[in-house]
């Protein structure tokens, strides 16, 4: 039990008018120090309401309504606000993805970064300051006394992004919640920071929750890996065993329609077929039967439940047996 | 940033001669000018008929009434480039003295007005911004809005019935006690006189002000609270006092600055219906009567002074954006 | 389903108005801000039906007439009842003693807006109807010269109602008619006009009214009116000309023109009705504000002859009493209560409908 976060069982829902939205539904991982793990699935899946709930950041109608997130001898998801606020930015720290609307418009990074120090030490001003500049150095930005003083509107969008990882190291936590991190950033960018991330968990042993849509990235930067279908992990294994070894239905038609260089030409990019569920309204059974091409009549009925197929890979398929993929059952 | 300004600048220039040159046209080329008016009387007294012909004549060609419109608005358009407005149809005092001496009182009570509704809306809007939906922000928000529909001359006459008439607490009209009570008084029995004439022309004058700041303010907020960065300021562990103050509402700044601006313009009309009410010896009161009387120096003297502090007003509004707006002014 | 109705644009346009009125429903204070505009349009139209001393019908010498009529146009009065000089006598007597087979239906209130009553002058009736403060014979009292303020009020909606619909009238015409033009053609046409805009936006408009109001002689409500609309359009110009701006990129229009709609049909049938959303607030907005001018003008004693029987009249002399011996307070609490609430019920129902119109769905 050395993990260093925990999740287990939680379930955020968002109560509108229309119905009830079961944004995340059931979901449990871990994550241990200096790994990372990378949360992954289609938009509307519920990783990014995962991730906001793990520090009550999820904006009424939303709330979480069962579950325990485990960190550091606490539960955060029932411990009071104030407690909760010493915990966000200091201990547990999270970055988004459009860093440019993330930054308050208003203010010079030099002035946010100081906020976020000064919110949680207590140190003189000028302290502050010279430990943002720091940061900022650490983080890449040249000339990083000057641009201290700037306003978020003068820089780029693969500067703002290491801003902000500045501002989120600011107090050296333990955990880094990166949502979609680099999906409004162009490639070469994207390697850059993903660089960066991997370099700063290096040296501090900070652990990494990823959320990404982009298996490719995961591949570069990621040690576990976590699917997410319909508000629920449906697999969940090392990297590097999911990718040879891939179990569920949905990530095996996730990994088919990454686009290959090399690939024969000719031949059109299998799609999953069918769309993403409403998630107001769920598939009975198994969420992803109706899309999935090797169902059978009783995932229209059981819902599966995540078991381990193979050491340390787990997955929720009712028809995985023995440790083989119903996809490779099939041929 | 200054050539912006210096652009606004030569556009209200513009706009100034064109509403100079229209009511200046508009007035000479209607029937009627202010010497047939006066032949229903003789207000200057003048016992002879034949000597009072010849004066009006006079009058008349010092007025320029005998010229075409044209030449008479280039004429009043030289004077006023020597600082000279005309002198008043009724007694010849030069308008512009009559305006300096009106200037004082109506920017009291325009000034303490502005200052008042800009101060008071600020914590309820805030409040109201933040706690918007409750039953108390809802209960405020609509009984604000109904004070918004009340027209400020009706206000003022209901303010008058209670207080002056019925209860006899404040003084039913002027801007203080005769001369020979105020006399009598010390200094500070003068102030507090002066305070006691102000309540009601002052309440009158800022409590729709105030009714739309609050609105402005609390949509304002509740807009800026959406915004990514309020989450980023709540991830990093602030309280929620710090997160709408400090971060949304120092973005409500922005628009509110604009609005400072050209709420000058709406203080100077409204002063007109008020001063006429309270007997207030401002600059509305001086147009009220000038138009009553046909006093066209006056007219349009006033006429330019109004546009002129409108002018002021938004450039004002202009200056006020690109200074709270770092995006404006490091651009 | 239809394919040509579901496919036109009005129809589309159609569709949306439901979703709104229903949108509309769902906030109770807007209904009931509806139900009072409903209502004082109704009591505006209606007011010689509710008082007068004018019958609604009647039939005289054989004939039937309808003399209440005159409130809305004095010449609309049948010359039969000149003639016979029932201007001096008036109604009730008239028709008593010159027809005894008259027979007629008044109005629920015998009073009128425009005069005094003469003691007596309605059979049945007791006491002096002149008196001041509020009574049985004079449900809100009379004013300085003896009018009944009660009928002067009703019909005192009539006037309210007329500026804020002349006024609002002539202000969306040419406003919708500058948005247009800016926002159809854009370029340097919409430059100009929108230099134009501003140049007007930036005057404080009772000042321009007020000057204008000086220039002419002897101004009457329908120099109002018409000083009001030409100085209150450029709220209605903007959206409009925002709004034409938007669909002029629509692929709609864009189909339009590639069949060689001619534009002017381009403009009335498919892009007005899809932009008139904005402009019906700002035209619920706009009578708020005539509503307010007008009372306002009249009250500084500007824009109507003392006879005429409008609110703000009512208040200037209420307002004229205050420093008197007997301040006659009914002069200012009746209108003013009149004022306030339907300046309050234009702009509530313009609120609503602006939430109820917003394409954030909440």
């Amino acid at each position: 039990m050395n993990a260093l976060l925990e999740v287990r069982g939680l379930k955020t829902y968002f109560f509108a008018e229309s119905g009830v939205v079961k944004a995340a539904d059931g979901v449990s991982f871990a994550i241990d120090r200096g790994r990372t793990l990378a949360l992954v699935g289609e938009s509307g899946c519920g990783k990014s309401v995962t991730a906001l709930s793990i520090l009550r950041l999820v904006e009424p109608p939303g709330r979480i309504v069962a579950g325990e997130i485990l960190f550091e001898g606490r539960d955060l998801a029932s411990i009071p606000e104030k407690e909760l606020r010493c915990v966000r930015g200091d201990r547990i720290a999270m970055i988004f993805q459009e860093p440019m609307a993330s930054l308050n418009p208003v203010y010079t990074v030099e002035g946010q970064i100081v906020e976020a120090i000064r919110v949680h030490r207590r140190v003189s001003r000028r302290a502050a300051r010279s430990r943002a500049i720091d940061l900022l150095k650490r983080v890449g930005i040249p000339a990083a006394e000057n641009r201290a003083d700037e306003y978020p509107h003068r820089f780029s969008g693969g500067m703002l992004q290491r801003v902000m990882i500045a501002m989120a190291l600011a107090c050296e936590p333990a955990v880094l919640i990166a949502d979609e991190p680099t999906t409004a950033l162009d490639g070469t960018t994207q390697a850059q920071i993903l660089d960066l991330l991997k370099e700063l968990q290096e040296e501090s042993g900070m652990a990494i929750l990823l959320i990404t849509h982009n298996l490719a990235l995961v591949a570069e930067a990621a040690h576990e890996i976590a699917v997410m279908y319909a508000g629920k992990i449906v697999e969940r294994s090392s990297v590097r065993e999911l990718f040879e070894h891939p179990l569920h239905p949905y990530t095996h038609g996730l990994l088919g329609s990454i686009p290959r260089l090399g690939a024969p030409k000719g031949r059109t990019l299998p799609a999953i077929t069918g769309t993403v569920p409403d998630p107001a309204r769920y598939p009975a059974g198994c969420r992803f039967h109706p899309r999935c091409p090797a169902k059978e009549a009783r995932c229209a009925v059981d819902e599966p439940l995540l078991e381990e197929a193979r050491p340390d890979h787990t997955v929720g398929c009712l028809l995985v047996e023995g440790g083989v993929s119903p996809m490779e059952a099939r041929g | 940033m200054l050539q912006h300004l210096l652009r606004r600048l030569l556009l209200g220039l513009f706009t100034l001669v064109l509403i100079t040159i229209t009511v200046y046209g508009l007035i000479r080329s209607m029937p009627g000018n202010p010497l047939t008016l006066l032949e229903g009387g003789d207000p200057m007294g003048i016992a002879n008929p034949g000597v009072r012909t010849v004066f009006y004549r006079e009058m008349e060609k010092e007025m320029g009434l005998d010229r075409h419109w044209l030449v008479g608005y280039f004429n009043w358009l030289g004077d006023l480039a020597r600082g000279d407005l005309g002198r008043s149809l009724q007694d010849r005092s030069p308008v512009s003295a009559a305006i300096g001496a009106r200037i004082g009182p109506t920017f009291l009570l325009s000034g303490t007005s502005l200052a008042l509704a800009f101060l008071l809306s600020i914590p309820l809007g805030i409040y109201c911004g933040a706690r918007s939906g409750r039953l108390p922000e809802r209960a405020i928000s609509t009984f604000l809005y109904m004070l918004f529909s009340l027209p400020s001359f009706v206000a003022a006459l209901y303010l008058l019935i209670l207080f002056s008439v019925e209860l006899k607490w404040l003084p039913l009209r002027g801007m203080h006690s005769s001369d020979e009570a105020l006399a009598s008084m010390s200094a500070a029995g003068r102030s507090w006189d002066l305070i006691k004439h102000m309540v009601l022309p002052v309440a009158c004058s800022t409590y729709a002000s105030l009714a739309y700041y609050v609105r402005f303010i609390r949509a304002n907020l509740q807009e800026a609270i959406r915004q990514d960065y309020i989450r980023t300021a709540r991830a990093k562990g602030l309280g929620e006092a710090a997160v709408v103050v400090k971060h949304a509402f120092r973005n409500t700044l922005i628009p509110l600055a604009t609005l400072l601006g050209l709420t000058l313009a709406h203080l100077m009309s409204g002063s007109v219906i008020l001063e006429r009410i309270f007997n207030w010896p401002g600059m509305g009161l001086l147009f009220f009567e000038a138009i009553g009387r046909r006093d066209y120096p006056v007219i349009m003297g006033l006429t330019l002074s109004f546009s002129v502090l409108v002018l002021l007003g938004n450039l004002l509004a202009d200056l006020l954006y690109a200074l709270v707006d770092p995006r404006i002014r490091f651009s | 389903m239809n394919e040509t109705a579901s496919n036109s644009p009005a129809a589309g346009a159609a569709g949306y108005w439901r979703l709104v009125w229903r949108r509309y429903r769902k906030r109770r204070l807007g209904l009931a801000a509806l139900a009072v505009v409903v209502f004082l349009a109704i009591l505006g139209a209606a007011a010689p039906l509710v008082v007068g001393t004018r019958p609604i019908i009647c039939r005289y010498q054989g004939r039937w007439y309808f003399p209440c009529l005159y409130y809305y146009n004095p010449r609309w009065e049948n010359p039969v009842f000149f003639k016979d000089g029932f201007r001096f006598t008036y109604y009730p007597r008239g028709l008593a003693e010159k027809d005894p087979t008259s027979i007629a239906l008044w109005p629920l209130v015998y009073a009128d807006p425009y005069r005094r009553v003469d003691v007596g002058e309605w059979r049945g009736a007791k006491g002096d109807p002149n008196r001041g403060p509020p009574s049985l014979r004079n449900l809100l009292g009379t004013d300085a010269e003896g009018r009944d303020v009660f009928s002067r009020m009703v019909h005192g909606t009539r006037i309210a109602l007329l500026v804020g619909f002349v006024a609002v009238g002539i202000a969306a015409a040419i406003g919708i008619v500058v948005g247009g033009l800016a926002g159809y053609c854009g370029g340097w046409v919409d430059k100009i006009l929108s230099r134009l805009v501003e140049l007007v936006m930036s005057v404080p408009a009772i000042v321009l009214i007020l000057a204008l109001v000086a220039v002419i002689e002897r101004p009457t409500i329908w120099h109002l009116m018409a000083v009001i609309g030409c100085t209150r359009w450029e709220s209605i110009a903007r959206y409009l000309r925002a709004e034409f701006l938007r669909l002029k990129e629509t692929d709609f229009v864009a189909a339009a023109r590639a069949l060689g709609v001619p534009p002017h049909r381009i403009i009335l049938r498919h892009m007005l009705p899809n932009a008139l959303a904005p402009v019906i607030v700002s035209i619920s907005f706009g009578i708020a504000g005539a509503i307010l001018l007008e009372s306002g003008l009249s009250f500084l004693g500007i824009g109507s002859e003392p006879s005429t029987p409008s609110w703000g009249r009512i208040l200037n002399e209420g307002f004229n009493t205050l420093g008197g011996e007997r301040p006659q307070w009914w002069l200012v609490l009746f209108p003013g209560l009149a004022i306030f609430t339907a300046i309050c019920a234009y702009n509530l129902v313009g609120d609503t409908l602006q939430e109820a119109m917003d394409p954030r769905i909440r």
